[in-house]
């Protein structure tokens, strides 16, 4: 069996530039956590060592991930679900608190973020599920079993309590619902009564009944951006946004420099080595910073999409368009909120923003992208 | 395997969702390219906004208060300056929570919350360093640099608080300072000024704010997210207001107020030099401290001055208007000679009174038919009855504003009050049942009763005016703001009106106020002998006409008059609310005030320098009086000296007066009036507005001062001038 795989690899298969342009990603992410958060002066307690630590285990992982047939892995797939979600319940138990949240479970010196691990098992779970169906078009009744997939760990996730992360999974579900062949037509009429309903209910429920001022103003300030200049709206809409938002703007075409950012250094944005970490970049390399960023991501997705479309089977064509499907709401959600479009809701940029969890999960599924596009005419 | 099954199924091929999967794609970079739009906007178009922004986030500028300029008096000593003092300050943008500031400011300095709401609440209060506390203590300065890391909201900053050490002396010529008020704000004149600023609020404080304020410096700072400060960028240093020397006298001011305080009454006292128009003295009694203004007015004190019913505030000077009895007579006088409807040599009769209006309108004894001098001598009301009815009253108003009366005098204190004069304007406004003006109205107006009603400031403007022959200078306090590194020295220019009194009429006239103090008149009591007073007293009726009223009832007395007569050098107007007769209760302290001055002339001529001055001035007087009209042959020495000396603020007890030296030199072929002859006045009698303030000044001076020096010679010349 492995004898069947050996001989099919083909090396000249492996995705360099999608394993370039995470690393790329990945490297910018550290040299801005290194320029933004203030050195404790030993170098392993700083955060962007840390990072790299997490990088360099990441690629590790990778690397197993790559060498393992993810045909094997898919054996694996409700072993793996199962210990995500018994991580989740550990956490209740043996997690720590961070401000009102129990994310963490400690290993020794590493801390373990089991709701970023939690992302993979369930793609894992979906793909596995959905491309068992062999139908061309899902009864309501896998859409219900998808779903239950889904909440059971979402669930645990919005108990910790972290509803940034547990939201992750609607997207990447709906998505693959999507691509499993859920009903066009449904699909068309939500979207059309989404986009006729919107704006409709928005003006005509929503305003005058529903919402407070300060939520209208925040709906409204993304057309109208001069809202940002009253101090009323300041004050509600909130400081952070507003400070990211001058962190961007002042960053201009070319930035201001790696660690001269005075947005960061001086302690305005926000979570800026998280959450935030797109406003440092815009701010210290600029215009010129952002659009690379977004197209790299954007490379990441269009690239990934395009293995799926070659992807030998569905199972493996599945688990890419989740991990298209998660990048692609968490760079949308995190950067639309640094640059004030979007509330603030506790996303991360992955690759990017700090986190050993969250770049450790995000490279094994990058791998998982490598591994299948490695293996389309293996047999 | 389970794998293998899976895995070789051809259903695993059966579904490919490539069209979805384009959708995907495209619905990818739909959003991607929002986003990249939004970066372009916010990066690139509107990249110089957010740069301000996040300059203004983490750089701030923490003011420094200039130091508010010194107000001296003529001879540089200290009238009002400004003490360093710490302020406890409040900066709203870096406070994170307001109910834990309050509460700290509650505990720890004692303030109380309502008032703290109050502060910072006030409009404009949110984007401004707001003063909490003035006067910090050394517990307060302390606590809040050891708290800096928790609050650092709260600062400490130096500011310079007003100091009035002379207390309630000259409060009103001075003023007091204040925080700017809202509609202040708003008025253009203030543009200068922004929230929060203390700004002169009354007095010369107030009438020369611009000079005294100077402008704030700043510190620019980084700062980071909470308002600590991390490090300074750059000082701009405070630009410091202006001194100003005013042409207040000291000691004559405290002689004036210790006077008019130890009568007992309310009234005021003015004394000022008819030659430019300077204010020597300006006591308004009652008085109040502007101390109790200088960090800020608690509402009680504000309240008792406001609601005390003798008005502590208000500069009885300029701000309040009495009748002013028989000194109108003065200005009848003038009026009734330059008008030509009496002769000085002709005589009235007194009569003891004059019937009019079915009434008989009493004078207060039985004089006979004096002429015009003598009459104004004993104050007979009868003559002036007719005189009056002779003049009429629309001769009479003519000579109203030329003589300062009815009018602003332009002194450079706020708020004055230009008076009630006689017209048949007035009498229509007031009596709009009986518009008409009559005789009885007439012999009224005649003596300062009825509808006459002026400001001690415009009685002594008329009356040293009409004893300057006609040369009014208008009264100010300002005589020069010192330059600074910043600012250029402004020196004040003498404002000349001339109401053109001929000098028929000006002989007349003070050779009758001459005789009320040196005569047999009724103000002996300011004589002082070799100097020449010459004045006139009022007893001004105040409810009715009533004799041997009390108290509140009694009239107001007033003594206006100018000295030496022919050549006035000082001149002043006292006048005392309830206290009776002008002659027994003003002119004493009028006569104070004047020896005061003389004591001071003298004194300064005992000092070596002037003493050669004199001998100089003499050498000058012989030349000048042989040459006329080129009075201007000063010594280069005698220049130099006094020059010098007239920049020492010490020696300048005489302002600047061109006509003077003219007279003097002219004197003895003529007679003192102190106004020039038609001949010579091309020459020297207008003191032209000259560009080149400094070196004229001087100059002026240069020509003057010897001969000032000299009261003999002058009294001399005016008594031959009366004969």
């Amino acid at each position: 069996m492995s004898i069947i795989v050996k001989e099919i690899i083909r090396w000249r298969d492996f995705d360099w530039l999608l394993l370039l342009a995470t690393l790329t990603l990945l490297t910018l992410g550290t040299i801005e956590i290194y320029s933004s958060v203030p050195s404790t002066g030993i170098f392993y307690k700083d955060f962007w060592f840390k990072q790299v630590t997490a990088i360099v285990l990441g690629l590790v992982m990778f690397t197993g991930v790559v060498l393992t047939d993810y045909r094997r892995i898919y054996n694996y797939v409700p072993h793996i679900y199962v210990g995500c979600i018994l991580l989740l319940v550990a956490v209740f138990f043996f997690g720590h608190e961070v401000k009102g949240q129990k994310n963490w479970i400690n290993f020794g010196p590493m801390s373990l973020q089991p709701s970023e691990l939690t992302k993979i098992g369930v793609i894992l779970a979906l793909s596995r599920y959905l491309s068992s169906l062999r139908k061309t078009t899902l009864a309501w009744k896998d859409v219900g079993v998808a779903c239950l997939i889904t909440a059971v760990p979402m669930g645990l996730i919005l108990l910790q309590p972290d509803t940034g992360s547990a939201m992750t999974f609607v997207p990447v579900l709906a998505l693959m619902l999507f691509m499993s062949g859920f009903n066009l037509k449904i699909v068309i009429a939500a979207a059309t009564i989404a986009i006729i309903g919107a704006p409709v209910t928005y003006f005509q429920v929503l305003k005058p009944h529903v919402l407070k001022p300060y939520q209208i103003m925040r709906i409204e300030a993304v057309i109208n951006p001069e809202l940002f200049e009253q101090p009323e709206f300041r004050r509600q809409y909130g400081y952070q946004t507003m400070q990211s938002v001058i962190a961007v703007g002042s960053g201009g075409l070319t930035g201001t420099g790696i660690t001269k950012g005075t947005q960061s250094r001086l302690g305005f944005l926000p979570e800026h080595h998280t959450d935030f970490i797109a406003s440092v970049l815009a701010e210290e390399m600029g215009f010129v910073g952002s659009i690379s960023v977004l197209l790299l991501y954007l490379f990441l997705i269009v690239r990934s999409i395009g293995i799926a479309e070659r992807s030998r089977d569905r199972f493996g064509m599945l688990v890419i368009l989740g991990f298209t499907g998660l990048i692609f709401f968490h760079v949308f959600i995190n950067v639309g909120m640094v640059i004030g479009l979007l509330p603030i809701v506790g996303i991360t940029l992955p690759l990017m923003s700090y986190g050993g969890s969250s770049v450790l999960s995000m490279m094994i599924l990058v791998g998982l992208v490598v591994n299948i596009n490695l293996r389309r005419f293996a047999n | 395997m389970s794998k293998k099954k899976v895995f070789d199924d051809p259903s695993q091929q059966l579904f490919k969702p490539r069209g979805r999967m384009l959708f995907f794609k495209y619905f990818v970079l739909l959003f991607f390219i929002i986003l990249g739009t939004r970066f372009w906007f916010l990066q690139v178009v509107n990249h110089d906004h957010y740069v301000k922004a996040a300059e203004n986030n983490r750089i701030r500028e923490i003011p420094i208060s200039a130091p508010r300029g010194t107000i001296l008096d003529r001879e540089g000593r200290i009238l009002v300056d400004s003490t360093p003092t710490y302020s406890v300050v409040l900066y709203q943008e870096d406070m994170v929570d307001r109910e834990s500031t309050l509460q700290v400011l509650i505990k720890h300095f004692s303030l109380d919350r309502d008032s703290l709401i109050k502060l910072i609440e006030a409009p404009g209060a949110k984007g401004r360093p707001v003063v909490i506390k003035t006067n910090a203590s050394y517990r307060d300065r302390a606590w809040i640099e050891a708290h800096e890391f928790e609050h650092p909201e709260l600062k400490i900053e130096l500011q310079s608080q007003r100091r009035y050490p002379l207390g309630e002396v000259l409060a009103h010529v001075v003023g007091y300072v204040g925080e700017i008020g809202e509609e202040q704000l708003r008025d253009p004149n203030f543009d200068y000024c922004k929230a929060g600023d203390i700004i002169g609020q009354a007095g010369l404080e107030q009438s020369y704010n611009k000079i005294l304020m100077g402008k704030e410096g700043y510190r620019r700072v980084l700062v980071d997210s909470r308002g600590r400060v991390l490090q300074q960028l750059e000082e701009i240093p405070p630009t410091p207001g202006q001194d100003i020397v005013t042409t207040i006298d000291l000691d004559i001011q405290k002689v004036a107020e210790e006077k008019l305080t130890s009568s007992g009454f309310y009234g005021t006292v003015v004394i000022n030099d008819p030659r430019d128009g300077g204010i020597l003295a300006l006591a308004s009694h009652p008085s109040f401290d502007p101390n109790l203004f200088a960090a800020g007015i608690k509402p009680a004190d504000f309240n008792r001055l406001i609601n005390n019913p003798k008005h502590p505030l208000r500069n009885r000077a300029i701000q309040d208007r009495y009748p002013p009895g028989s000194t109108w007579k003065i200005l009848m006088a003038v009026a009734g000679l330059e008008e030509k409807s009496v002769t000085d040599k002709q005589s009235l009769p007194c009569g003891g009174g004059i019937t009019t209006g079915g009434r008989f309108v009493h004078c207060y004894s039985s004089h006979g038919a004096p002429d015009m001098r003598r009459a104004i001598e004993i104050s007979c009301d009868g003559y002036f009855y007719r005189e009056g009815i002779k003049l009429g009253i629309e001769h009479l108003e003519k000579w109203e504003p030329l003589l300062g009366v009815g009018v602003k005098t332009g002194i450079d204190l706020p708020n004055e009050t230009k008076g009630i004069v006689p017209t048949r304007q007035w009498k229509r406004r007031e009596y709009p049942k009986d518009p008409q003006w009559k005789e009885a109205d007439m012999v009224y107006a005649s003596i300062g009763q009825s509808g006459v009603s002026t400001t001690p400031i415009q009685m002594m403007y008329s009356i040293t005016g009409i004893g300057m022959g006609g040369k009014y200078y208008t009264p100010h306090l300002f005589k020069e703001a010192r330059a600074t590194e910043y600012s250029p020295a402004i020196i004040y220019q003498p404002k000349l009106r001339d109401a053109h009194i001929s000098e028929e009429t000006w002989k007349v006239v003070s050779d009758g106020m001459w005789r009320v103090v040196n005569g047999s008149g009724t103000a002996r009591r300011a004589a002082i002998p070799g100097f020449d007073v010459s004045g006139k007293t009022g007893t001004a009726q105040v409810v009715g006409i009533q004799t041997g009223a009390k108290g509140e009832e009694k009239e107001h007395a007033w003594f206006v008059s100018y000295a030496p007569r022919g050549a006035p050098e000082i001149g002043g107007v006292c006048l005392v609310e309830h206290a009776g007769h002008g002659g027994v209760e003003s002119a004493p302290i009028i006569k104070a005030c004047y020896e005061e001055y003389l004591r001071k002339k003298q004194g300064v001529s005992k000092d070596e320098v002037v003493e050669n001055n004199s001998k100089d001035s003499k050498r000058l007087n012989v030349k000048a009086v042989s040459l006329v009209n080129t009075p201007n042959l000063n010594s280069t020495d005698t220049t130099t000296t006094v020059t010098a000396k007239a920049n020492n603020a010490a020696s300048n007890a005489v302002g600047v007066n061109p006509v003077r030296a003219n007279q003097l030199v002219k004197s003895p072929q003529n007679s003192a009036k102190p106004s020039l002859p038609n001949q010579n006045k091309p020459q020297s009698n207008k003191p032209k507005p000259n560009a080149n303030a400094i070196t004229t000044s001087v100059s002026l001076q240069a020509k003057t001062k010897p001969v000032t020096n000299k009261p003999k010679q002058s009294n001399n010349l005016t008594n031959e001038g009366r004969r």
